[in-house]
């Protein structure tokens, strides 16, 4: 059915030149759309960039895989956030009048990879990515091809991403790219990482190891920082895994950039916090999932509440499905042309696996989201938005 | 799977403008400049409650090739949503909850909100807007200019465009602030202060480090 919907949603844009025609787009300035873009992109090369992706998919990776001797694990990630946020453009060529002024989607993408070998104590890590936001060509095939190119070259940006002097941005231009190298030292109770971040120097992350507590923050990352997590994790029973934990995230002012591309020093941006306790309950019954989420500050609403079914050992790394749905609540947010409210969200995940979990295990995922509250928190005005993810992790 | 993804990826990317955009995006400009000069959110979300409850806006017919022109204050219909976001948090702090004034800063204020009866906003008193020179075309010498603001109040360059005259917003230059811009030789510069307060202006040549105002 859905194939069908496509080849449907191909033929009328073939019928409607027109609006294919709207690709000579200028922003303009001045508007909530025109300042989110430029903060999105900053997030972005932060969330899923070399660091994000280290610490999100390789280390929880490797930790999974047991002590035996050394280990090491390596993997590939791309993300696309299509309509991140809308841009207020004005259009040329042979666009239609009530298209002259439209408002554009924006486009945020990136790609990372690495690679991390641990002996159970002592370990090393590298990982790489690149990052950018661009305003898609209006014809959806276009678009589409685009983004199959992006994940193709921004591999190989990002693998080049060391030795790409003077592109080391934090996300401001159309493209950045990032790395991050370091050490690990594992204590079993704790384990430390430190090592050099390319685009914002020295690099250190201390969080809870094979204990079922964990406690992370993030530091030195201007849209991210005083973003801090904690609580229980995947405390298993009879009833499943369970997770306990508060969060916050800031919601900064959003940082300037010139023309150019590069942020202005703008050191202390003023921000408030999303304060959000968690309570979510997995593989009920070996399938369902339930989790919700209370913001207590700004406000007090219910930030998420959703419920998952999948397959069984879906959460343990074997090959499965899961779907997904829910409300995600945000509180209002003018300041970023955001009007709070409920939104409907959901999430569609497919997972490819071999080996045995624990042992040596690949596992690939595809994940398609709307309204994640995870994705959401990151970037509050990308309500609607849709976002792509799909890369594999190893260990070998 | 992959069809979903397919499907999804496939969407249009375009939509129609709003015809009462540029009038909320004053607004959204507001409530902005609140949160970034007071790092108070519940105040910068009052402040856009409050500007809805004053003011209503004009919608325009979007497809009217006269609605919107960039190269023009009394035409560019976000104009006044750009000024207010250039606004110094001085200048923030002064105006307050007073709506009104942020509506003073630009020509296109007027053109697209009004009083919540209907009533028209005052008419715009353009601060004396003292105009730039043109200057030559064909700059094509690479070159890299440093301008140093030595004064208290934030400022901001601008480049004028050779062919129409047009003043291109390039950068905020921070208080006691020193910015770089790369550029060409023989490119108009033109560094203005709050409500459009002519500054200095200067032609580039490499190297060239200025000191305003």
């Amino acid at each position: 059915m859905i194939s069908i919907l496509l080849s449907m949603q191909l033929a009328i844009a073939q019928d409607d030149p027109a609006w294919q025609d709207c690709q000579n787009d200028q922003a303009i300035a001045g508007t909530a759309g025109f300042a989110n873009a430029q903060a999105g992109k900053i997030t972005n090369a932060q969330a899923y960039g070399a660091v994000g992706f280290a610490e999100s998919r390789l280390f929880p990776k490797l930790e999974d895989a047991g002590d035996d001797g050394w280990t090491t694990t390596g993997g590939v990630r791309y993300t696309v956030t299509m309509g991140a946020t809308h841009l207020p453009t004005l259009e040329g060529g042979g666009c239609p009048d009530q298209l002259r002024i439209t408002s554009r989607a924006l486009d945020l993408a990136a790609t990372s990879f690495g690679v991390v070998a641990s002996n159970g104590t002592f370990g090393i890590f590298y990982a790489s990515s690149l990052a950018y936001g661009i305003t898609p060509q209006a014809d959806p095939r276009l678009r589409f091809m685009y983004h199959g190119a992006g994940f193709v070259y921004g591999t190989v940006g990002a693998a080049f991403a060391p030795v790409l002097p003077g592109t080391y941005r934090q996300g401001g231009g159309p493209l950045s790219t990032d790395y991050v190298i370091g050490g690990i030292f594992d204590a079993d109770a704790v384990v430390a990482n430190a090592g050099f971040v390319g685009s914002t120097g020295f690099y250190f992350d201390v969080r809870g190891g094979k204990l079922p507590w964990f406690a992370t923050a993030l530091l030195n990352q201007l849209s991210l920082d005083n973003y801090a997590k904690g609580g229980i994790s995947r405390a298993k029973s009879k009833a499943g895994e369970s997770f306990v934990f508060a969060r916050n995230v800031p919601f900064s002012a959003l940082p300037r950039t010139d023309s150019a591309g590069n942020l202005a020093p703008t050191p202390d941006l003023p921000r408030t916090n999303l304060t959000t306790g968690h309570i979510d309950q997995r593989s009920l019954g070996g399938i369902l999932d339930v989790e919700a989420a209370l913001a207590v500050l700004p406000s007090v609403i219910v930030h998420d509440a959703h419920v998952g079914l999948h397959t069984n050992g879906y959460h343990d790394g074997k090959a499965g499905a899961l779907i997904q749905g829910g409300i995600v609540e945000l509180p209002d947010l003018f300041f970023y042309g955001v009007e709070g409210g409920r939104k409907p969200q959901f999430r569609a995940e497919v997972h490819g696996a071999g080996g045995e979990p624990g042992e040596k295990h690949a596992i690939g995922h595809v994940a398609v989201t709307m309204n994640d509250a995870d994705h959401l928190v990151l970037f509050p005005y990308a309500q609607g938005a849709v976002s792509v993810e799909f890369g594999f992790e190893g260990t070998f | 799977m992959i069809p979903l993804v397919f499907a999804l990826m496939g969407c249009h990317p375009l939509e129609a403008m709003s015809p009462d955009q540029p009038c909320v995006e004053a607004g959204y400009a507001i409530s902005s400049r609140t949160f970034e000069c007071s790092g108070d959110p519940e105040l910068a979300n009052d402040r856009y409650r409050d500007f809805e409850k004053q003011f209503a806006c004009i919608e325009w017919d979007v497809t009217d090739p006269e609605t919107f022109n960039p190269n023009s204050r009394e035409k560019d219909l976000f104009h006044c949503a750009l000024e207010i976001r250039g606004l110094s948090c001085g200048t923030v702090d002064n105006y307050g909850k007073d709506l009104d004034a942020y509506l003073t800063h630009s020509p296109a204020c007027n053109l697209v909100i009004t009083y919540k009866d209907g009533s028209p906003l005052a008419p715009y008193q353009d601060p004396e807007f003292e105009t730039v020179p043109c200057p030559e075309p064909d700059a094509t010498v690479p070159a890299n200019i440093t301008v140093r603001n030595v004064s208290q109040l934030a400022l901001t360059l601008y480049w004028l465009e050779p062919y129409d005259c047009t003043e291109i917003r390039y950068q905020d230059i921070p208080a006691n602030g020193v910015i770089e811009q790369a550029t060409y030789v023989g490119d108009r510069w033109v560094v203005r202060g709050d409500g459009g307060k002519l500054i200095d202006w200067f032609d580039a040549t490499d190297g060239l480090d200025v000191e305003v105002p």
